[in-house]
């Protein structure tokens, strides 16, 4: 019998504690090595996005499916756009951050909901890397803008 | 050269403190050995970090180079491309006999 597991816990500048406790959850939904640190690496991110850029308040959480996990970051002030997530680009030379392409390359799907209550990003990370449902390039031959 | 070793984490909360670090360290003309050997996560703005060093530093004819990166840190710099586009090394004493090489020929 499996036990259902949910995170849930507001976002705040103490990153390291919300990245021990992702890694837990990840570990829980039985995700390992490589895919369990992308899923750090990205929830990292979407969380540093909503400090800098969103209204540095909003909450985490997760939840393990079938296939994976599933985390959500929600940006109570909802200004984590479409344009944001498809204009992000990889910049080698370092003149701008990267958080979002690097959310985009790392997980297996990733979704965005403008909610009665903020924007809600949604990143899903599988177990198994066969069944993503997207796959993007290295840096520079990543897919073209939505809008 | 300036050989810089950063341990640890490097994230938002602490990144700035890491690039005035480099900025203080750095002298002009040095190359760069960002030793990693002891990092267990960097986050784009820790990257952008090395990053913005290797800008200052090809102002100057100079250039980062990064060793013994391990685990997730190496994993970002692969899949941003920023283990292609500086040189990487897999020890530390590897890119100290590089510099070194570059140097007196």
């Amino acid at each position: 019998m499996s036990v259902q597991f949910e995170l849930r816990c507001p976002v705040s500048a103490d990153l390291a504690f919300i990245r021990d406790l992702v890694r837990v959850c990840g570990r829980y939904a039985g995700l390992t090595g490589e895919r369990l640190d992308h899923l750090v690496l990205a929830v990292n991110e979407a969380v540093t996005n909503v400090l800098d850029h969103g209204g540095a308040a909003g909450s985490v959480t997760a939840r393990g499916t079938q296939d994976g996990i599933i985390v959500e970051i929600l940006d109570f002030a909802g200004r984590l756009s479409a344009g944001h997530l498809g204009g992000a680009r990889v910049d080698p030379t370092g003149a701008h951050g990267f958080g979002l392409w690097v959310i985009q390359r790392l997980c297996d799907g990733v979704s965005l909901e403008q909610t009665g209550l903020g924007s809600l990003l949604s990143l899903h990370m599988n177990h198994d890397p066969a069944t993503s449902v997207r796959h993007l390039g290295r840096a520079g031959r990543e897919r073209q803008p939505a809008h | 050269m300036s050989v810089i070793a950063i341990a640890g984490e490097v994230d938002k909360t602490n990144s700035a403190e890491l690039a005035d670090y480099v900025e203080r360290i750095r002298r002009p003309r040095d190359h760069v050995i960002f030793d990693l050997a002891e990092l267990t996560f960097l986050d784009s703005s820790g990257l952008h970090v090395l990053l913005s060093c290797a800008r200052t530093c090809a102002d100057d004819d100079a250039d980062v180079h990064l060793a013994a990166a391990q685990g997730s840190p190496a994993r970002l710099l692969h899949v941003t491309g920023v283990d292609v586009r500086l040189p990487t090394y897999v020890t530390t004493e590897h890119a100290i006999a590089t510099v070194l090489a570059t140097r007196t020929s």
